[in-house]
């Protein structure tokens, strides 16, 4: 059984939306999610 | 380029999961213990402080900015009332995975790790806004979804590394990346562990479908885990530069009816312990 390490690496920047949603938006959809988190982030920005 | 890996046969895939390492048995008792009231507090902190590594995570985050209170908290015992029952267990069983599995490089096992626990955190929170008993429940599926990912990448690390590298060459879901070089996917590897852990048959089916959830008009656990794993991505919170988000089945998402501000309430519970939970767990 092995402890988990400490991570070797700091949280990365958050990655943009238009990234996160890009297999939804490559095929044309909008998904579901996509204008609520987007307005989440306006309201609540990281 | 990748290089061809042979599909996994049944027999051999089966031979790996028997190999994989035991689960910490206050895990397997916390997961079985879900959904029943028999076993006190008291009870809880003293299997937990069984396992020192579990009790000094759990005694962490209840010492933590998010959780303290201003006086240190020195056992389990005190760090229930603090942290909730509820957290408790979902925090120790999560521990005790991450703890469970060899690292390999070629997997971010730290990508994986914080996207479970914000599926988890996500699965609870929605378990909470849709008025279910069963958040507990909700969060350890939220938790293991994934866990077939973290059994092939440990069971089958050079094969699973082609999967990681096909996955970003191609841009692609995991699940299509490690059926093109495997031959079967995570999920329902996922699904064979949980049942070789005798893990509830609503866990196994969880774990089993949550990239392909049966319709239904109401919403299941496996429809929670299917939504969660989403949102999880949509937030972001793997902190992985190639995080993409899953399709959405239509009906699961239609069923569970929230509009945006149940959606912005679960979002914004999900974060608001997610860092805390992260930093106590994975260091």
């Amino acid at each position: 059984m092995t402890a988990p390490a400490i991570p070797d690496k700091p949280p990365v920047a958050p990655v943009p939306l238009t990234h996160l949603f890009r297999h939804s938006l490559r095929d044309g959809r909008v998904h579901p999610l996509l204008h609520v988190v987007q307005r989440y982030r306006q309201e609540s920005p990281r | 380029m990748t290089t061809a890996v042979r599909p996994i046969s049944r027999d051999e895939l089966l031979a790996a999961l028997r190999d994989l390492p035991p689960l910490p048995s206050v895990v397997l008792e916390l997961v079985e213990s879900l959904g029943h009231d028999e076993l006190s507090a008291a009870q809880y902190a003293a299997k937990i402080s069984r396992d020192q590594a579990l009790a000094a995570k759990t005694l962490r985050l209840a010492n933590s900015s998010f959780y303290g209170r201003g006086r240190a908290v020195r056992s389990v015992a005190e760090a229930i009332p603090v942290l909730g029952l509820r957290t408790v267990r979902g925090v120790v069983t999560a521990a005790g995975m991450a703890g469970s599995f060899r690292r390999h490089p070629g997997f971010d096992q730290n990508a994986f790790w914080r996207h479970s626990i914000g599926t988890a955190l996500c699965a609870q929170a929605l378990a909470g806004e849709l008025r279910r008993d069963d958040g507990d429940l909700a969060f350890t599926v939220g938790l293991l979804h994934d866990i077939g990912r973290l059994a092939l990448a440990s069971a089958f690390a050079p094969a699973y590394a082609e999967v990681e590298q096909r996955r970003r060459d191609q841009d692609c879901p995991d699940c299509d990346a490690e059926r093109a070089v495997l031959g079967i996917d995570h999920a329902e590897v996922g699904g064979l562990i949980a049942r070789q852990w005798n893990f509830a048959p609503a866990i196994v089916d969880a774990i089993r479908q949550h990239h392909a959830p049966p319709d239904a008009a109401e919403v299941t656990l496996t429809g929670i885990a299917h939504v969660a794993d989403a949102i999880a991505h949509a937030l972001g919170l793997a902190g992985d530069p190639d995080e993409a988000v899953p399709t959405l089945v239509l009906p699961v998402w239609a069923a569970c009816r929230l509009d945006d501000a149940a959606c912005m309430r679960i979002f914004a519970r999900t974060e608001a312990q997610f860092e805390t939970i992260c930093e106590a767990l994975l260091q």
